[in-house]
């Protein structure tokens, strides 16, 4: 771990916290519960490409943990923890498949599992497997808001080529 | 993969969920899920969509028996020996409507979500 | 030893958050039998158990303390010796009501006991249309001026009654909002026979939503109220009534006349901060009906909001509610 990385890290951790504490803040959107943009997953996915997996991993998890802490929404915590991990494997999996101009279809995949992930993290604690009508929801708004995020970074990380081009495997 | 491909895959698949979305909406009936309660605590729990074959149910309060209704998607008081019998001329328990209420025997059916899409309802119970 | 070390915080911090969650999802409801109807309360957050069982305590410690016809309630006593010393929340209460009657100028009364009685609108009475004699006689004893307090003694005159039906649910729902800030709860849903009573916002911070009954299928609704913090009572001659040679005579006793208030409105949805004041105010702007509600309205829109449905099904809603109220009907706004 160099010095370097490690305070990028926490400078994309605090960026992706106040993202993530700002969308917290706004009204929902829809009156079904679970679909937002996630902008927080902007910092996920540059950190992945720019970083590599490990920080990626760390910035994830501080987000999940410390964003349930100052939102003061504990049950989402579960939530996020369940979508974030599962989509969070399904991105180092298959990023390899994915080159710099692609990374907005990896968010895509990621957001879509990442919805899926809550869906049964909600069906496992509430005890209802009726939630699953929502599934068809959750992933056209797992396609549009992984389009809208992963744009995002791929954007960033395309402008910051010439940088991220000798840490980009 | 091309991101044409991609491309194509992603918008195939909103339109497949879009329709699955649809139809979902169309289809799905209100749950019909019933409570009975004696004296504040819950007796039975009957989903009335569920309900296949008739049967009654008697339950005894200090003023007598009440005899209660159940068929597919129906539920009422059939019979009551307490003074009033205002359980008894309610009718069929109905979606959105007062619950069935025996004050003398403390006896209440309901629905278990609130069907009407609020928190509560005023001046319902009297 | 470092990984040891950062493990167990990563397990305490995990654990914490875990109990936060169980408190936060944490739900107490209970539903039970009290002032001749169900009273049903749900309170969220750690401390709702116990607050919802010392709201039932405080609300049924209110029905023996203020019940017409239990025998050994304040009220009771009352009305049969004429003389008592009351306790300090029946002397509030009686206080109260005496300030309602003043507001309505008259049309809120405490007083109806002997009128509701010679209709027949108590359980174990057969609903009848009485003579106009037996009305004329009810009369006489009808009116805040036949009460008197002094300190704790309060006194009829010969013949009155009191019945606080129009007032004391109002005043058990207060009491039980009270309870529930007391313990902490921030998010609470009370519904006592029909008069609502919200606490704070919903549990994930939205308002909640109150369904005004349509008076002539209990089945729909007129609207709904968008609030916080806030009672929603409705008084509605659909409540209570009776049919007599075709005519349909309701519960709300017009002291004037002595006869079910004809004043050209179905219901009265009340919205107040003060549950009392709800309470008391829609049985009060019933009998006053809708020209003489929207004066009173306009000089004191401060203290409650208001929905009327006429007899001809006109939904009227003051100004203040504008931003509260919504429906699927035409409805017409008072300005104050």
């Amino acid at each position: 771990m160099k010095i370097k990385n490690l305070i990028l890290t926490a400078i994309l951790t605090a960026m992706a916290l106040v993202a993530f504490t700002i969308e917290a803040a706004i009204p929902p959107l829809t009156p079904i519960y679970g679909i937002k943009l996630g902008i927080a997953n902007v910092f996920t996915l540059f950190a992945l490409y720019a970083l590599g997996t490990r920080y990626a991993a760390a910035l994830l998890f501080l987000r999940i943990v410390l964003g349930s802490i100052f939102t003061g929404q504990a049950v989402s915590f579960i939530y996020s923890l369940a979508g974030g991990v599962l989509s969070f494997i399904l991105m180092i999996l298959l990023k390899r498949f994915f080159p710099l101009k692609q990374v907005w279809i990896l968010s895509v995949l990621c957001a879509v599992m990442h919805n899926i992930g809550q869906l049964l993290a909600a069906i496992f604690m509430t005890a209802t497997v009726q939630i699953i009508y929502y599934l068809p929801v959750l992933v056209i708004s797992g396609i549009i808001a992984g389009a809208f995020t992963g744009l995002c970074a791929q954007l960033v990380l395309m402008r910051l080529k010439k940088w991220s081009d000798s840490r980009y495997s | 993969m091309k991101t044409r491909t991609w491309i194509i895959i992603l918008s195939s698949a909103v339109i497949v969920c879009a329709v699955l979305w649809m139809f979902i909406l169309n289809s799905s009936s209100p749950s019909k899920i019933v409570g009975i309660y004696q004296d504040g605590s819950l007796v039975e729990k009957i989903d009335l969509n569920s309900v296949t074959d008739e049967r009654e149910i008697t339950l005894n309060g200090k003023f007598g028996k009440n005899i209660i209704f159940i068929s597919h998607g129906h539920i009422e008081m059939k019979s009551a020996e307490c003074p009033d019998k205002i359980c008894v001329k309610h009718g069929a328990l109905e979606i959105g409507g007062t619950p069935i209420v025996c004050l003398p025997n403390k006896v209440v059916i309901q629905f278990e979500e609130t069907p009407y899409g609020a928190d509560a309802k005023t001046g319902a119970a009297e | 030893m470092n990984f040891m070390r950062k493990f167990s915080i990563l397990f305490m911090t995990v654990a914490v958050l875990f109990c936060s969650a169980c408190d936060f999802d944490s739900k107490a409801d209970s539903e039970f039998f009290a002032m001749d109807t169900i009273m049903s309360i749900t309170a969220y957050g750690s401390n709702s158990q116990s607050a919802v069982s010392a709201a039932e305590n405080e609300i049924n410690r209110l029905d023996k303390l203020l019940s017409v016809q239990n025998e050994n309630s304040e009220i009771f006593k009352l009305n049969r010796d004429k003389s008592i010393n009351a306790s300090a929340d029946t002397v509030t209460l009686l206080k109260r009501a005496m300030n309602f009657y003043t507001l309505t100028d008259g049309a809120f009364d405490i007083t109806t006991e002997p009128l509701t009685r010679a209709w027949g609108f108590y359980s174990g009475l057969e609903k009848r249309v009485p003579s106009q004699n037996e009305i004329d006689n009810a009369l006489k004893t009808v009116g805040a001026e036949h009460i008197n307090i002094d300190n704790k003694n309060i006194t009829l005159d010969e013949n009155t009654s009191l019945d606080l039906g129009g007032i004391a649910k109002g005043y058990a729902s207060a009491k039980t909002a009270q309870i529930f800030k007391e313990n902490g709860v921030s998010s609470a849903l009370i519904s006592l026979g029909g008069n609502v009573r919200v606490v704070g916002s919903k549990p994930d911070g939205s308002d909640w939503s109150v369904a005004i009954t349509d008076p002539d299928d209990n089945s729909k609704q007129v609207g709904t109220l968008a609030v916080r913090d806030t009672a929603v009572v409705t008084s509605g001659s659909y409540q209570r009534y009776f049919e007599e040679n075709g005519h349909i005579y309701h519960h709300i006793i017009d002291t004037e006349t002595g006869y079910p208030a004809q004043s050209g409105l179905k219901s009265v949805t009340v919205v107040s901060e003060d549950d009392t004041l709800a309470d008391a105010l829609s049985t009060g702007l019933f009998v006053m009906g809708l020209e003489k509600s929207s004066k009173l309205y306009s000089k004191n829109s401060a203290l409650f909001g208001a929905v009327f449905v006429t007899d001809k099904n006109e939904i009227y809603i003051t100004d203040n509610l504008e931003n509260r109220f919504s429906s699927q009907h035409k409805f017409e706004v008072i300005e104050r």
